[in-house]
């Protein structure tokens, strides 16, 4: 899969969006979030302080590749700080598994050179190709496309920020009626409720046009 | 997936879970509409309908095929692999899938939101199979090929819609910049979108290959993507 790779937006609102997805090929299976809890501590404690989405009993699913087996978990850090942190843990465990960061390559490159850590591998996104005129609206695309599956439909974003509008439902309660949609854990809440909070704010602004231009 | 209209109260709540816009409102009912329908089964796991009128469908070969693409929480029986792909460059520090010299690519046909027909997957697949490419063996759309030189899918299996699909593959330096000339051409007669991934092992001097030739190409990447950390012990040394 291609999970993280075509995450929109714009460089500002992409420093608050680091997924983290960890792959072994020798895990046994069986693994649930307990025993990650017990293995790592302190990781889990990082991840649940910082709020944003830990989709490990989701995401820790166990992939039979006939042999080797293959697993993964993924989650999502808000900053680089707390990202550096975990990343250092990683390699100071040496679990031999293979760990895949995605964001700005030059905030994730950053991170790296502190621990002197270097890019094994790396995947570019060179965008969408095609009949572009399909697509929903770019401020709806930079929701849905946190879901490493794209489960979240554009329509549902627009429904739940018309009921935000009208007073029906909160920002945060929205984002988790969207975040219920993502099964591999990297759908970012923190950075979802800022940019349906500017959703919410460009669709029902007078100076925005129902074709989604700007004046 | 199927409404049951015994059940349904015309409520309207699945309408917009639908990724395929394929629910929709006849008179005081909802109704899926078959041909669009992806058999993602959103609108049933989101647990939206109070009255559990949503129902699957028993799903015959090849319309499964809607379900095992665009749900990606079953497996494919020919791969034992779940999802739309395979871990493609996650784990290359452990199976050196892509080695110095060589390009991968992932197109995500369909991808974001719009869907797709394996008729369209097809067009990609024999436009990049002619620069010549290497398709990846564990990749499902690969195991529908019934030629894996020429990219050729399958017969019966073109009008199933899918939310997405990926073709994996990979091929040399050398011929990179005319797989993504081969992308851009062939954008313009599908009748979807689709994304796409570039590959590329770093140099231990921490140079990427690739990135010089996009630039050098004057083709866009994005300012963000992918990075395997290199912490993943190698099968072989």
């Amino acid at each position: 899969m291609t999970h993280t790779l075509h995450r929109q937006g714009s460089v500002d609102s992409l420093k608050e969006d680091y997924p983290v997805l960890i792959i072994g090929t020798d895990v046994p299976l069986g693994r649930h979030r307990m025993r990650f809890r017990r293995k790592f501590p302190r990781i889990y404690a990082i991840v649940k302080r910082t709020f944003l989405y830990f989709g490990i009993p989701k995401m820790l699913r166990i992939i039979k590749r006939t042999k080797p087996v293959v697993a993964h978990g993924g989650l999502v850090f808000n900053n680089k700080k707390e990202l550096t942190s975990y990343l250092k843990e990683l390699k100071e465990r040496n679990t031999g598994k293979s760990v895949v960061v995605s964001g700005l390559f030059d905030e994730v490159n950053d991170c790296l050179k502190e621990l002197n850590l270097s890019p094994h591998t790396v995947q570019f996104s060179l965008g969408i190709f095609g009949k572009k005129e399909l697509l929903p609206k770019g401020e709806i695309l930079e929701i849905t496309t946190m879901c490493g599956h794209h489960m979240i439909s554009p329509n549902l974003v627009e429904k739940l920020a018309n009921d935000i509008e009208n007073g029906k439902i909160s920002h945060e309660d929205a984002v988790r009626v969207m975040s219920k949609q993502c099964v591999c854990g990297v759908f970012n809440k923190g950075r979802a409720c800022k940019l349906t909070e500017a959703l919410v704010n460009r669709l029902y602004s007078l100076s925005y046009s129902k074709t989604g231009t700007a004046y | 997936m199927r409404i049951n209209l015994e059940k349904c109260i015309g409520c309207m709540e699945c309408i917009p879970y639908c990724p395929a816009r394929a629910i929709i409102a006849t008179g005081s009912k909802c109704a899926v509409d078959e041909q669009r329908c992806f058999e993602c089964y959103t609108c049933l796991t989101s647990g939206i309908c109070p009255v559990d009128a949503l129902e699957k469908v028993p799903l015959k070969w090849p319309r499964i095929l809607r379900h095992i693409f665009s749900s990606v929480t079953m497996a494919h029986k020919w791969t034992g692999i779940d999802g739309r792909g395979t871990a493609e460059m996650k784990t290359n520090d452990v199976t050196g899938r892509y080695r110095h010299g060589e390009v991968g690519f992932t197109v995500d046909v369909g991808r974001p939101g719009v869907g797709t027909t394996f008729e369209d997957v097809e067009k990609i697949s024999l436009a990049v199979a002619k620069v010549g490419v290497e398709f990846e063996q564990m990749n499902p759309v690969t195991k529908l090929m019934t030629d894996k030189t020429t990219g050729k899918l399958r017969d019966d299996i073109k009008r199933e819609r899918l939310l997405s699909c990926i073709l994996e593959f990979k091929t040399k330096d050398s011929k990179a910049v005319s797989v993504i000339n081969a992308l851009m051409d062939v954008s313009k007669s599908v009748n979807t979108v689709f994304s796409v991934g570039c590959i590329s092992r770093c140099r231990p001097d921490g140079t990427i290959p690739v990135k010089t030739m996009l630039e050098e190409a004057g083709i866009f990447y994005r300012p963000n993507g992918k990075i395997n950390i290199g912490l993943g012990r190698p099968l072989a040394p």
